[in-house]
């Protein structure tokens, strides 16, 4: 056990993906500035802060989406500033959609069989992984249904088993409990929180569910309006008063 | 549920080959007994279906909508004459041809391989640049590459002969090798479609952004089908050109352009079987109504459609397709497989 905590350790120091000093400004409104986060080999960290933080431009830019007007970029150690996304996930960063974005007229298996397949694995080896995760995060008894006609937390599920079927070594999950019930939550909460051991990936979790992503996280990264205000574990977090005033100031004063 | 090898492959071809069956179904009778009019007909349609394929490839996998493909039957059709019209016909008519190709005198197989693989070579060039575009933007662009093409080719006439027909270029001679390419075009399309690159470009069809999310180079991908539905289009010029024995410019331009595309939607623009049906079921609906333009004799008396119905009809009926079958007829689905095959597949 101690070595398995010093080897991550020495893996922490050259594997990461991470962005320093990262700002984003769009016609001259920064939408973040000097953001600075790294996430290691097989941890979960939340990325948390009001409607208009910044998070989702953030992962744009560690996905290669959005290309940052100052900072840096980087994927274990590489300079990843510029990639294409289509490069930064080849590279083993995966991200899932807020808004779903499925292939929705392929099959449930194919669309986590063209990721596999996107990744380099022959359609018999992509069928048969996309297979596995698919019965991981329940939905083996749908394969061969049209992804556009899932209901909706099914299709979170499928975007999730998506982002993993390339064997990603980073998984950015763009608020994955939106609109699910209490029950659902926990079955998504079981899936994420498996996610290290049996994918072997860091997770990266967007979330406004404070339940979700106060139990699942093993550090927390808060932003509001553009900036880095705390990070720490969730117990820092939540005895930080800059966190307690800007994000839950109202619900604290009640 | 364990699978066999070949139990997996079978079912693999049996969209092409169920298809195909059906094709030769109704080619082996008109063989044997029809009319030449009718044997005429349906020839045509399976040359359309060769064409529609073509289409099929790019627009139905990609989603983008390419309305210049016909460019490259035109170029698959003057390359089938260049290299298969009689040679005393080329040293008169096109005097602008190399000496070498002036001489020669393909078979039209070797003509329909040829002119496929001019195409795609004009594809890649062409293709590098228009599937760059977005969506609406390459659609027009296709479309000013077909306008380019038949100025070209109406013009250069040392070369093309110009808008004056060519002549002199030997048909097959049966309704067979027509066939025959109607049935291969099907099977290259359901390859590719089933392949992983069809797969990666069907997805980047349905989104494009989680596409590239995905890792898949969507740019290659569309290239790809962009090159392939060009051959198969050039394939299809030629297939065209030995069928008629003749050759105008104007063949390859705006209406069969409409035509092909009235198919495609009609048939739904994304399914195979969409294609065959499209093609059946327009061209079966165009010679009615050519038909009826010509006159029905009953009782002694003639009766005649106007002039110019059969297009209005056309469009009336590609409108009421779309308004109540926006997917096309097939709605966009592929032939149901039998059932055990099918549940067998799903469990794999």
């Amino acid at each position: 056990m101690d070595a398995k905590i010093a080897e991550a350790g020495a893996a922490r120091a050259a594997e990461a993906l991470s962005v320093a000093g990262v700002t984003v400004r769009f016609d001259g409104l920064a939408a973040i500035s000097g953001v600075t986060l790294s996430l290691a080999p097989r941890e979960i960290v939340g990325l948390i802060g009001p409607n208009g933080a910044g998070k989702t431009t953030l992962v744009n830019v560690l996905t290669g989406f959005q290309r940052p007007s100052e900072g840096r970029l980087e994927i274990d150690g590489q300079d990843a500033l510029g990639w294409s996304p289509a490069k930064v996930r080849r590279a083993g960063v995966a991200r899932s959609f807020q808004a779903g974005r499925l292939f929705g007229k392929l099959t449930v298996l194919e669309n986590a069989q063209v990721a596999a397949i996107a990744a380099g694995m022959s359609q018999r080896a992509a069928r048969a992984r996309a297979a596995g995760i698919l019965e991981q995060v329940g939905l083996g008894g749908q394969l061969g249904q049209l992804a556009g006609s899932l209901p909706y937390t099914d299709q979170r599920r499928l975007d999730i088993a998506r982002a993993l079927a390339s064997g990603p070594k980073y998984v950015l999950l763009d608020e994955p409990a939106a609109g699910m019930s209490d029950a659902e939550c926990e079955d998504l909460m079981r899936i994420i929180r498996g996610l290290p051991d049996r994918f072997g990936c860091a997770v990266l979790l967007i979330e406004h569910n404070m339940h979700v992503v106060m139990s699942l996280s093993d550090r927390l990264h808060v932003l509001d309006g553009g900036r880095t205000i705390v990070t720490g574990t969730p117990a820092e977090v939540q005895a930080n008063q800059a966190f307690l005033s800007a994000y839950l100031g109202a619900e604290v004063a009640e | 549920m364990a699978l066999s090898p070949l139990k997996g492959a079978a079912r693999e071809a049996l969209l092409p080959a169920v298809l195909t069956a059906g094709l030769g179904l109704v080619t082996l009778p008109v063989w044997l007994f029809a009319s030449p009019t009718v044997e005429t007909f349906w020839s045509e349609i399976l040359v359309r279906i060769v064409l529609v394929t073509g289409f099929y490839i790019f627009i139905g996998n990609s989603g983008v909508f390419a309305f210049g493909h016909v460019a490259f039957a035109c170029i698959g059709g003057y390359a089938a004459a260049w290299l298969s019209m009689n040679p005393m016909f080329k040293q008169i008519m096109l005097t602008g041809l190399p000496g070498p190709v002036q001489a020669m005198q393909l078979s039209p197989w070797a003509g329909v391989a040829a002119a496929a693989a001019m195409a795609a070579l004009v594809a890649l060039v062409v293709g590098a640049a228009i599937v760059r575009l977005s969506d609406i933007a390459a659609s027009i662009a296709t479309f000013a590459f077909l306008v380019v093409v038949n100025r070209i080719y109406s013009n250069w006439d040392s070369v093309t002969g110009g808008v004056a027909p060519l002549t002199n270029i030997p048909q097959f001679g049966s309704i067979w090798p027509t066939f025959f390419f109607a049935a291969a075009a099907l099977c290259v399309a359901y390859l590719f479609q089933r392949s992983r690159w069809g797969l990666m470009l069907r997805a980047s069809r349905d989104d494009d952004v989680a596409a590239l999310a995905t890792g898949i180079s969507v740019y290659r991908m569309r290239l790809a089908a962009f090159v392939l539905s060009a051959a198969v289009m050039g394939a299809g010029g030629a297939v065209y050109t030995y069928f008629l024995g003749i050759l105008t410019v104007d063949v390859f331009y705006m209406g069969l352009t409409f035509l092909m595309l009235v198919m495609l939607v009609v048939g739904g623009a994304e399914s195979l079987t969409g294609v065959v049906a499209g093609v059946v079921a327009v061209s079966t609906v165009a010679q009615l109504l050519r038909m009826a333009e010509q006159g029905v004799e009953i009782g002694g008396a003639t009766f005649a459609l106007p002039l110019g119905l059969q297009e209005i009809s056309l469009g009336i009926f590609m409108v009421l397709v779309l308004v109540y079958r926006s997917d096309g007829i097939t709605r966009g689905r592929e032939l149901p497989l039998p059932g055990f095959l099918k549940s067998a597949a799903d469990a794999r």
